[in-house]
C-alpha cells in the first residue's frame, strides 16, 4: 500500500501540474491516445496551473482539442489517469514503460484503498467548487455593503475550547489594548515629529482668489460624499464685473444666493470624482460670468428674488441706554423731577391715595351718601357702627 | 519619631536575635518608642551586637537594618566593623525569613487610622497652645466623612474614635494661618475630601463699561438673561415691550417681580433675551436673572430679594412619566374584567 | 322571567292605608320645598324630579328597571338644568351692552366738562375731562363708544388728553378753517387707545357743531350680513345696503340734530319718491328715510346737500379699516366676490379718504385700524408703513415684495396721499393724571405716586393704555 503511494508520488513529480489531475479522469481509454497525451504532459511547464500558448503551428493543429479534451475531463482516480495517459502517442519509451508500471501497481492495490482515493478525489472537487467560482463585484451596492468581510471568516469549530495553555480572552484583550496605545504613542514620538517637514505657511488669499473650495475627506475610507466640493464667492469680489453686472449674476444663482451675507454658494457631486466635480464648478462660474457680462438681456425686469432666504432680524441692547455722563445726567435730572411732582403733590395736598378716597366717601355725611344713591334695605336691620355704610357691591 | 520606628523595625527584621534570644513583647516595643529616640535604638542595637557578637546564628537578611544602626550608634559600628572584618564567622544566609509589620498598630483592628489618629495625637501635643482664628474665620473646608474614612482605609473605624480624630483635624485646621506648621498642614491634607465644594464658587457678576450687569436665569426649560442698566423703567425682552413678550398680567409681574419687590422698578432698565420652556417659565426665568443683575447693582439688596424668592433657583422639573402609568403618577382606571 | 316593575313599587302607586302617615306629610313638604328658591339666586333651584320613577329618593319610591344595556357609562350627564335660556339676541344685546356710568364709583372732585377750547390747548396736555352730557347722547347715537372700553366703572365718562389728542384736533381745526379736509389713518399697536381717539375727535367735532358721520365697524359692510343689492343703472356695478344705510341715516339725524335743524335744502331732489322741495328743512328729508327700500337714495340727496357749499364742517369716521381694504364677503350675481370697493357706501368713505371726495366745506376723515379683530391686508400694511416712512422722511422706505402675489392696487390707490398717526404708550405723566384719576373714582386702591406710577407703566409695556388699565384694575378684558 505504502509502496503504491510511494510510486504515485515519484511518478507525478516530473509533472506536477499533472498531480491534481491524477485523482481525475473517468473513462477508460484506447492505447493509442497514450503517446499524444504524454507528448502534451512533456509540453507543459511543471509549475503551471495553465495550459501554454503555443505558437499556431501546422502541424500541431489537431493538438487544442486533444488538449481541451484532457483539460475538459475529471478523473475519478489514478489508474484512469494513466491508461489515458498511456493511450497518447506523443509519449518515449521510458515514459511509457514507467506509467505501464506505475498502472500495473494501481491495480494491484487494494479495492479499500482505491475507494478511498475516489472518494478524496470527489470530496476535493465538491469543496474546491465554489471557490473556484470567480467573485463577481455588485453593481449598484450602497457603501460596498454586500463586500465580505474576509478578516471576519474563521473556523468556528472548537473555537471556544479553553485548552488551558493560554491567557484568557480578556487578557488578549487587555495586551490589545497596550499594543494599540504603545503603537500610536511610538506614532507620536517618531511619525508626527516628521509631519513638520510638510507644513507651510498660511498665505491669505490675494484679491484675485475669489473662490473658496470645500473638499470633504473621510481619511482614506470610502464615503458616497466625499466627492462633493462646494465653493463660496462674493459677487462682489469680481472686479471685472459692473454692479448691474454683479446684479445679473445674482440672479443668475437663484437659491444659491445668500443676500444677507452676499454670497453665492454652490456645490456638485455629480462627477465621480473629486476634480472633476471641481472643474465642473469652476467650468459653470466661467460660464455665469460669461452670462452675466453679456448685455443681450440684463434681466432688468426680473427682481432679485429672495424668498429662499429667511431673513432673522437679531435684537440689539439700545445704544441710547448705555451709562455715559450724558446719561447719568439725564437719568438723575428725570428722578429730580419725578421727586418734584411727587414732593409738590405731597404737600400740596394733590396726592391722591385710592385707599383714603375710598374711606372718606365712606365716612361722608349721610345726606350726601342718600344723595350719591337711593339706600337700600339691609337684611337683618342696620348695625349701628354701620349706618352711611353702602351696601356691598353685588358679586 | 518614624525615623525612630523605622530604626528598630529594620533591626527587627535585619538582626533579629536568634532563637536563643527572646523576642521582644510589643508591650516592649511600644515601650521603647515611648522613650526617647537615642535610648531605644541603643537598647536594641546593644541587644543586637550583643547577639552578633556572642552568638554566631545572628541573621542576615537586609543591610540597611546594619547600615542603619551603624548610622546611629557606636556600638553597632563596632559590630559591623567585626562583621566586615570576618564575614565567614558572623554573616550566614537566613534559613528562613520572618517579616516583621511596618507600624507597630500593625496588629490592631484599624492600623492606618490608628498611626494617623496617634501623629494627630502628637501634633496636638506639641503644637497645642498656637493661637487660633476666630470659628467664623477659619477657611471652610469639607473633611471626610466617616463611610469615606471607612471606604477609603478599608478598616472598619469606630464612630465615636472617628468623631474625635475629626475633632482634632479642626482644632489643628484652626490654628492661625501664619503660625500653622508645615507639618499640620501636610497632616490634615489626609483628612480633606478630593472634591472640595466650598472651593466652587462662581464668578461673581460685574458691571461692565456701559453699565451693564448680566445675570442668567433658568427656570423648567427656559433660560433668561438679562443686561440690567440704570434707567427708567423700560423693559425689553427679546426686543418687545413686556406687554408684547408676555400676554398675560401675572407673568409680567413675575418678570420684573425683583425691581417691585425693592421698589426699584423706576431705576433701572432691562434688556433681556429669554429662549426656551413656555410663558410662565420664561417669565419666571427672567425673576432670577433680573435679581442676579440687580445684586451686582447693589449687593446689599441680596436680603431683601431673597425675602421676595428671587435668589434661589426654582428647580422643579417636569416629572417624567413611569410605565404601568397614565402619567407622572395617575395609574390607569380600574376596569372589572 | 322577571316583572319590569317590582311589586313593592306598584304599591306605592297607590295612596293606600298601609303607607305610613308620615311619609305623606314628608311628601307635602317636599313639595314646597320645591316652590321655596332663595331670594338671591338669579337661577330656579335644580330640583330632582318629582314622579319620574328611576331615583330613589327619600319616600321609598323605587322601581327596579330591567337590565338596560347602557353604553358610554363613564360619560357624566352633562344635561343639567340651566335655567331659562335666553331670549334670541339677548346674548348679542348683553355683549354689545354699553354702560356709560356707575353710580357705585366715586365722583370726582374737581372734574370739568370738556369745552371746544380745552381740546386745543396744548397746555391741556395731560389732563382728564369729562365728555358734557349732550355730546355723550351724541356719541351714544353713532356708537362711539365700545363695548370693549370700560366706560361701565366710572362715574361719568371722561378721557384723557394725550398729546397726540391735542395734536389732532389742531390739525382738524386748522384743516375746517382754511376748508380743507383732513385725511388721516390712527394706527398702533394694540389697545392704545386708537378707537378711542376717533372718539375724542368726534367728541371735537360735536362740541363744534360739526356735522358727524360714523361707521362704527367696517366690518358690519363686508362680512355679508347686511342685506345688498345692485344699484340699477350704475356701470361698473355697485352695490347699496339698504338696511345699514338706513341705520346710518338714523344715526346721523339722531346725532346731528342740534346741526340739521339749522339747515334747509338747496337742491331739488326730484329721483326721490317723497317731494323735497328746496329751502325744506334737512330734517324732513332725514326724516323722509322710513324703510329699507328708498335709503340709499335718500343718504345720496342728504350727502349732496351735506357736502353743499355753505355747511357746517364735517367729520367722516370709521373703525377697523382693514375690512373695508379687501374682497368683500358679498357675491355678485356671477357669484364672484365683490370688491369692498364695489360696495356704495364703502367707496364712499374711500374716496373721502383717498381724496378724490373732497368736502368743499371743510372737514376730517378719519379711519382707525384695529390690531384685535383685522383680516390681513398687506397692501394696507404696506401703504401705512410707507406713508409713516415718508412723513418721518426715512431713509428707506418700505418696498412692496415683487414676489408677493396678494397686494391691491385699488387699496395701494386710495391710500396713497393719506396722513398717518401711529400710537404708542403713553408718558409717565398722562399715566400719573390717569391714574390719579382711577384712584379718585375709588377703583385704584393705592397711592398714586411715582413708583406706582413707574410699577404700573411698566407693567403695561410702556405705557400702553389699555395694558395699563389691564394690570391696575384688573379688568377681564382679555
Amino acid at each position: 500500500m505504502a509502496s503504491t503511494a510511494n510510486s504515485l508520488r515519484l511518478g507525478l513529480r516530473g509533472s506536477s501540474s499533472q498531480i491534481a489531475r491524477l485523482q481525475t479522469g473517468t473513462r477508460p481509454s484506447p492505447p493509442a491516445a497514450v503517446a499524444v497525451a504524454l507528448a502534451a504532459a512533456l509540453r507543459r511547464r511543471c509549475l503551471s496551473t495553465m495550459p501554454p500558448r503555443w505558437a499556431a503551428d501546422g502541424k500541431d493543429a489537431e493538438a487544442p482539442g486533444e488538449l481541451e479534451l484532457e483539460f475538459s475531463r475529471n478523473y475519478a482516480n489514478p489508474g484512469e489517469f494513466l491508461a489515458d495517459y498511456l493511450r497518447k502517442d506523443t509519449i518515449t519509451r521510458a515514459e511509457r514503460q514507467q506509467a505501464a508500471r506505475m498502472l500495473e501497481q494501481w491495480k494491484e492495490a487494494p479495492a479499500e484503498l482505491q475507494g478511498q482515493y475516489e472518494q478524496l478525489a470527489r470530496n476535493v472537487y465538491t469543496q474546491a467548487a465554489p471557490l473556484k467560482r470567480p467573485v463577481q463585484p455588485r453593481k449598484n451596492s450602497f457603501w460596498n455593503a454586500e463586500e465580505k468581510d474576509t478578516d471576519l471568516i474563521t473556523d468556528e469549530v472548537g473555537e471556544d475550547d479553553f485548552e488551558e495553555d493560554d491567557i484568557l480572552s480578556m487578557g488578549h484583550g487587555k495586551l490589545e489594548e497596550h499594543r494599540e496605545a504603545r503603537e500610536y504613542s511610538r506614532v507620536t514620538v517618531w511619525e508626527m515629529p516628521l509631519l513638520s517637514k510638510f507644513a507651510k505657511p498660511f498665505v491669505p488669499p490675494t484679491g484675485d482668489e475669489v473662490l473658496r473650495f470645500r473638499y470633504t475627506t473621510y481619511m482614506g475610507e470610502f464615503h458616497p460624499a466625499d466627492r462633493k466640493v462646494v465653493v463660496e464667492f462674493c459677487p462682489k469680489d469680481l472686479r471685472s464685473l459692473t454692479d448691474a453686472q454683479q446684479l445679473k449674476l445674482k440672479k443668475l444663482a437663484g437659491p444659491r444666493y445668500n443676500p444677507e451675507k452676499d454670497i453665492i454658494k454652490m456645490s456638485c457631486e455629480i462627477h465621480e470624482h473629486q476634480a472633476q466635480n471641481k472643474r465642473h464648478l469652476g467650468d459653470m462660474i466661467d460660464r455665469m460670468i460669461a452670462t452675466a457680462k453679456d448685455p443681450t438681456d440684463m434681466f432688468e425686469d426680473i427682481p432679485l428674488d429672495t424668498r429662499h432666504h429667511t431673513f432673522t432680524v437679531k435684537p440689539k441692547f439700545p445704544k441710547e441706554w448705555r451709562m455715559t455722563e450724558e446719561r447719568r445726567k439725564e437719568l438723575e435730572a428725570i428722578r429730580q423731577e419725578a421727586f418734584r411732582l411727587d414732593e409738590a403733590r405731597r404737600t400740596g395736598g394733590g396726592l391722591v391715595d385710592g385707599v383714603v378716597r375710598i374711606q372718606e366717601a365712606l365716612a361722608a355725611p349721610q345726606a350726601a351718601a342718600a344723595e350719591l344713591q337711593p339706600v337700600m334695605a339691609r337684611r337683618g336691620g342696620a348695625r349701628p357702627g354701620k349706618q352711611n355704610a353702602r351696601p356691598q357691591p353685588r358679586r | 519619631m518614624a525615623a525612630l520606628r523605622q530604626n528598630l523595625t529594620g533591626a527587627l527584621r535585619g538582626s533579629c536575635p536568634g532563637a536563643r534570644l527572646q523576642w521582644q513583647t510589643l508591650d516592649q516595643q511600644f515601650h521603647a518608642l515611648r522613650l526617647g529616640g537615642s535610648s531605644s535604638s541603643s537598647s536594641i542595637t546593644a541587644a543586637a551586637a550583643k547577639a552578633s557578637t556572642s552568638t554566631s546564628t545572628s541573621r542576615c537578611m537586609s543591610t540597611d537594618a546594619q547600615n542603619d544602626s551603624n548610622s546611629n550608634t557606636s556600638g553597632s559600628q563596632t559590630e559591623f566593623r567585626s562583621i566586615i572584618a570576618s564575614p565567614e564567622n558572623t554573616l550566614r544566609i537566613a534559613t528562613h525569613a520572618r517579616p516583621v509589620p511596618l507600624s507597630p498598630s500593625y496588629f490592631s483592628r484599624q492600623p492606618v487610622f490608628n498611626d494617623s489618629y496617634l501623629t494627630l495625637q502628637k501634633l496636638m501635643r506639641s503644637y497645642g497652645n498656637l493661637p487660633v482664628i476666630p470659628a467664623g474665620q477659619v477657611e471652610r473646608v469639607a473633611w471626610n466623612t466617616l463611610e469615606d474614612t471607612r471606604q477609603t482605609l478599608g478598616e472598619h473605624v469606630k464612630a465615636s474614635d472617628y468623631a474625635k480624630c475629626i475633632e482634632l483635624v479642626k482644632r489643628l485646621h484652626a490654628i492661625h494661618p501664619t503660625l500653622k506648621p508645615e507639618a499640620v498642614t501636610a497632616a490634615l491634607q489626609a483628612f480633606k475630601r478630593n472634591v472640595q465644594p466650598f472651593s466652587n464658587v462662581p464668578n461673581p457678576i460685574v458691571v461692565d463699561k456701559f453699565g451693564r450687569a448680566l445675570g442668567v436665569g433658568r427656570r423648567k426649560a427656559s433660560v433668561a438673561r438679562a443686561w440690567v442698566v440704570e434707567g427708567t423703567g423700560e423693559v425689553q425682552v427679546n426686543g418687545k415691550n413686556l406687554a408684547d413678550a408676555f400676554g398675560r398680567v401675572h407673568d409680567r409681574e413675575s418678570a420684573v417681580w425683583p425691581l417691585r419687590a425693592t421698589a426699584r422698578v423706576d431705576k433701572y432698565n432691562v434688556w433681556a433675551l429669554v429662549e426656551g420652556g413656555g410663558t410662565t417659565g420664561q417669565a419666571e426665568a427672567l425673576t432670577l436673572a433680573i435679581a442676579k443683575a440687580l445684586m451686582a447693582h447693589e449687593p446689599a439688596l441680596k436680603p431683601a430679594l431673597r425675602r421676595a424668592g428671587c435668589v434661589t433657583r426654582d428647580p422643579r422639573r417636569v416629572e417624567r412619566k413611569k410605565h404601568g402609568r397614565v402619567k407622572a403618577r395617575k395609574m390607569p382606571t380600574w376596569v372589572k374584567r | 322571567m322577571s316583572a319590569p316593575n317590582c311589586l313593592r313599587c306598584l304599591l306605592q302607586l297607590r295612596p293606600s292605608v298601609a303607607l305610613p302617615r308620615h311619609l305623606l306629610v314628608a311628601r307635602s313638604t317636599a313639595a314646597i320645598a320645591i316652590a321655596w328658591t332663595a331670594p338671591f339666586s338669579t337661577t330656579t333651584a335644580n330640583n330632582a324630579k318629582t314622579g319620574g320613577g328611576g331615583s330613589k329618593d327619600k319616600t321609598g319610591g323605587h322601581i327596579r328597571a330591567g337590565k338596560k344595556i347602557k353604553l358610554g357609562k363613564f360619560k357624566k350627564n352633562t344635561t343639567a338644568d340651566r335655567g331659562k335660556a335666553p331670549a334670541p339676541g339677548e346674548r348679542k344685546a348683553f355683549r354689545k351692552k354699553i354702560l356709560l356710568s356707575n353710580n357705585n364709583a366715586l365722583p370726582v372732585p374737581g372734574l370739568v366738562d370738556l369745552t371746544p377750547e380745552h381740546m386745543l390747548d396744548p397746555q391741556n396736555a395731560a389732563t382728564v375731562l369729562s365728555i358734557p352730557d349732550a355730546v355723550v347722547d351724541q356719541l351714544r347715537a353713532v356708537e362711539a363708544f365700545k363695548p370693549t372700553q370700560c366706560w361701565g366703572v366710572f362715574r361719568k365718562p371722561s378721557m384723557l388728553l394725550r398729546t397726540e389728542t391735542i395734536d389732532l384736533m389742531n390739525r382738524m381745526k386748522g384743516a375746517a378753517k382754511q376748508k380743507q379736509t383732513l385725511r388721516l389713518v390712527v394706527t398702533g399697536d394694540r389697545i392704545t387707545g386708537k378707537s378711542m381717539l376717533l372718539l375724542q375727535a368726534m367728541t371735537h367735532a360735536f362740541l363744534n357743531d360739526w356735522i358727524v358721520v360714523n361707521i362704527p365697524e367696517g366690518q358690519e359692510l363686508t362680512t355679508a350680513s347686511t342685506e345688498y343689492a345692485a344699484i340699477p343703472g350704475s356701470d361698473p356695478v355697485r352695490y347699496m345696503q339698504q338696511t345699514y344705510v338706513l341705520k346710518l341715516i338714523q344715526a346721523i339725524r339722531k346725532a346731528n340734530e342740534k346741526v340739521l335743524s339749522k339747515l334747509s335744502t338747496v337742491q331739488s331732489h326730484p329721483e326721490l319718491p317723497q317731494h323735497i322741495p328746496v329751502g325744506s328743512p334737512l330734517m324732513q328729508l332725514a326724516n323722509s328715510a322710513k324703510e329699507a327700500d328708498n335709503a340709499w337714495m335718500i343718504f345720496q340727496a342728504l350727502w349732496q346737500e351735506l357736502t353743499a357749499r355753505g355747511r357746517p364742517p364735517m367729520l367722516f369716521a370709521l373703525d377697523g379699516l382693514s375690512h373695508i381694504m379687501k374682497v368683500s364677503d358679498y357675491r355678485s350675481p356671477a357669484f364672484e366676490l365683490i370688491h369692498a370697493h364695489d360696495l356704495a357706501l364703502v367707496r364712499l368713505f374711500v374716496e373721502s379718504l383717498g381724496g378724490a371726495g373732497a368736502f368743499p366745506n371743510g372737514g376730517a376723515v378719519l379711519a382707525a385700524t384695529s390690531r384685535g379683530n383685522s383680516p390681513r391686508a398687506p397692501s394696507m400694511e404696506l401703504a401705512l408703513q410707507q406713508r409713516e416712512a415718508e412723513q418721518a422722511k426715512a431713509a428707506d422706505v418700505p418696498q412692496p415684495d415683487p414676489f408677493f402675489r396678494g397686494y391691491d392696487e385699488r387699496v395701494q390707490a386710495a391710500l396713497r396721499t393719506v396722513q398717518v398717526l401711529k400710537l404708542s404708550g403713553i408718558s409717565k405723566l398722562e399715566a400719573r393724571v390717569l391714574m390719579e384719576y382711577w384712584a379718585a373714582s375709588g377703583i385704584l386702591r393705592t397711592t398714586v405716586d411715582e413708583s406706582a406710577v413707574s410699577e404700573k407703566w411698566t407693567l403695561g409695556g410702556n405705557g400702553v393704555v389699555g395694558e395699563m388699565e389691564r394690570a391696575a384694575l384688573l379688568t377681564m378684558r382679555l
